[in-house]
């Protein structure tokens, strides 16, 4: 058995691996996703996930729903860490994978994945809770500038890919292609635009309540889908309590893969998997019980105004 | 633990909110601080951006109806669990608050004499009381909550009348007594409350606490109140308004994951389950006998509430990212207000699509009675103001 497939087994089982490790397994990373494009290219069959934040323990369900990883091809549209208490091993576990099959799986980088956010929202204190120091989380911010913007499923009339969704900036894929993306992600601009911006129940173009990124309407999602000859947006990015949300026509989806989010939301969770027609098939499931896996237990520790 | 201690703890939670939310600069208390146990002092409380700028919801909105009551010929306040709240210190401190008002904090008896040697122990607290009829009685347990700070040791008991037992500290303005609530279920309980005034004006508080409580055994409380206050000046009833902050399941599967978390650290809300809605707690204070009973939400608290000029001063504090979360955090809060006095000026404009609310709610009061005055005739002037705040009722 290889190191890596040692690796994969450890982390399956919610343990981390040693500090040197790690580094090697980000390098590899590196090394691989330096060579994917902005817009990764994926055949079909595959099946989309949406946000993880470090649940771990749901993307182990997830993986039991979907089939495991090289039987299954994935793509996953970022937010891999933060707010769980397992980032890290959700992380690696599917940074591993990359670097094992990396026909097999897709990884593309969410507004999660940014030094800025994780030392907020969580990821970074986990790893210096669990290392120690932040070698860990330097490692893993030099691979999140390596991760792709986006994915084209299914070639021309197929489905593309994308955090969180459009921008003023971009009519056609191919300005996505141009970005300099290899750079922690800005606070304005097109790239920072793909990880952060909403669809909504408006026309053009609107202030994104979150502060980053912007509001878009359905008119602008039908005119980018035929400009560039697609028949679906894949996002995700929002929570949705049913796991997944058509809007438009169904011309654009939001996936949400973290089931029971904070371990306090009570949503289900949802993966999309397009097939070789571009036939839509989701597939909901929610958080399992940890006690029977024989796991180190997810604590419930969500907070509460008492 | 047994069931009292678990709710006595859930102060401790509040407590390292409401610090981490200041130390975000959402707000500024320099008092708060002085009631952190040093085990939760370091690391300073830190807190998701989300759940700062909740916390900073639940006070900013409590404040702003308790502020209104007190500016508007309030003169007494009942603070029902008071924790380690330092809402008191900062009324009294107040210029304008009226130089008789009188707060009361009623907790548990472990926790109301901790307060009191705190306050004993901090003349930041204590400054703000009348010296010449500061009373403490903390004595025979001296709290050990805060080993490093020097306590002076607890004066020999003058007097030790069982009132005096349950009343830790008791000055001309401020209250603090020790007790089981459960226990104030009868007009001659409360009147037996040490410096409390059944002909002022008076509004109790309950931010997370009756809701603790069986639903039965909060409306006898709240009943009494009732009773105390409509029978001591008769024909028309001493004004004694409610304002509440609580946790709603609203039935959906947010509020049962609630339900079932909280469970899991021990800690039941009954109203949670009697009073799933803030319309079902609406009802049931109708019931009570309070009128012009009132509630919003803390999401509605958010949109309507809060001024342009404050929201931009919120969004340049920190990132909230995760939107979609904070609006379903809380929707699963919310604040309701009432008094046994009926509105006699027509309410704004509820939440109704068709009538939009004004653009910079709410405005304060228009003209609140600075009158120091005491006659019945200003009294009913303290709940004016609340009709001026937008709700969903």
């Amino acid at each position: 058995m290889s190191d890596l497939d040692r690796a994969i087994e450890l982390l399956k089982d919610c343990k981390i691996v040693p500090e040197e490790q790690v580094r090697d397994i980000c390098l590899r990373a590196q090394e691989l996703l330096i060579e994917e494009r902005n817009i990764e290219v994926v055949d079909t069959p595959v099946t989309i996930c949406g946000d993880i934040h470090g649940q771990f323990h749901d993307l182990i369900t997830l993986f039991e729903h979907g089939g495991q990883c090289p039987d299954t091809n994935y793509l996953f549209l970022g937010d891999f860490v933060d707010r769980g208490f397992y980032s890290l091993e959700s992380f690696l576990l599917l940074l591993c994978l990359k670097v094992r099959y990396p026909d097999r799986i897709t990884l593309i980088r969410g507004n999660h994945e940014s030094r800025q956010i994780t030392t907020v929202y969580g990821f970074y204190d986990e790893c210096i809770r669990k290392y120690g120091s932040a070698n860990v989380w330097r490692s893993c911010c030099d691979v999140f500038d390596y991760l792709a913007l986006g994915a084209l499923v299914g070639g021309s009339g197929g489905v593309f890919c994308v955090h969180g969704g459009l921008s003023p900036a971009v009519d056609k894929l191919d300005q996505i292609r141009l970005i300099d993306r290899k750079q922690e992600v800005p606070h304005e601009g097109a790239m920072c635009d793909l990880l952060w911006s909403d669809p909504d129940d408006i026309e053009g173009w609107g202030v994104s309540p979150r502060g980053a990124g912007y509001l878009f309407g359905g008119d602008k999602v039908k005119e980018f889908n035929h400009e560039n000859d697609i028949s679906l947006i894949a996002r995700a990015h929002q929570l949705v309590m049913e796991g997944y949300k058509e809007m438009f026509d169904g011309e654009i989806v939001t996936v949400w893969s973290a089931p029971n989010y904070c371990y306090r939301c009570g949503n289900v969770a949802a993966i999309l998997t397009i097939d070789d027609g571009l036939g839509r098939t989701y597939e909901i499931f929610e958080a399992a019980p940890q006690e029977s896996k024989g796991m180190p237990a997810k604590k419930p520790a969500a907070d509460y105004f008492l | 633990m047994s069931r009292t201690k678990v709710v006595r703890d859930t102060d401790n939670d509040a407590l390292v909110a409401k610090c981490a939310a200041a130390n975000a600069l959402y707000f500024t208390d320099p008092l708060l601080s002085l009631f952190l146990p040093p085990a939760l002092a370091d690391p300073p409380p830190r807190k998701l951006p989300l759940f700062n700028r909740g916390t900073y919801l639940r006070l900013s909105a409590l404040s702003r109806l308790v502020d209104c009551f007190v500016r508007s010929g309030g003169r007494q306040i009942v603070s029902l669990g008071a924790g380690s709240d330092t809402r008191p210190f900062h009324i009294l401190a107040a210029d304008s608050t009226p130089s008789d008002f009188v707060y009361h904090e009623l907790d548990f008896p472990a926790s109301a004499r901790n307060k009191a040697a705190l306050v004993r122990a901090h003349s930041q607290l204590n400054s703000v009381l009348h010296q010449d009829s500061l009373v403490y009685n903390i004595s025979p347990d001296p709290p050990k909550r805060q080993p490093g700070s020097l306590l002076p040791r607890p004066r020999p008991s003058t007097a030790s009348s069982s009132a005096d037992d349950r009343t830790p500290l008791r000055s001309k303005s401020y209250y603090i007594h020790g007790l089981d609530l459960r226990d104030l279920t009868s007009p001659s309980a409360i009147l037996a409350l040490p410096g409390l005034n059944p002909s002022l004006p008076t509004l109790i508080i309950s931010e997370c606490c009756l809701c603790y409580l069986e639903p039965s055994a909060a409306d006898a409380i709240l009943a009494a109140f009732l009773t105390t206050f409509s029978s001591s000046s008769s024909p028309s009833p001493t004004p004694l308004g409610i304002v509440s902050y609580e946790p709603f399941s609203r039935s959906d599967p947010f509020g049962k994951v609630m339900i079932h978390n909280l469970a899991s650290r021990g800690i039941s809300l009954p109203a949670m389950i009697a009073f799933p809605t803030l319309h079902a707690q609406l009802a049931r204070l109708r019931s009570l006998g309070f009128r012009a009973a009132r509630c919003a939400d803390v999401k509605f608290i958010h949109d309507k509430w809060t001024s342009e000029e404050e929201m931009t001063r919120l969004d340049k504090l920190e990132v909230l990212d995760e939107r979609e979360e904070f609006d379903l955090l809380v929707m699963h809060y919310g604040v309701y207000w009432a008094s046994n006095l009926s509105s006699s000026s027509p309410s704004t404009p509820s939440s109704s699509p068709s009538t939009p609310p004004p653009s910079t709610p709410p405005p304060p009061p228009s003209d609140p009675s600075t009158s120091t005055s005491t006659s019945t005739s200003t009294f009913t002037g303290a709940f004016q103001g609340w009709n001026t705040f937008p709700h969903q009722s």
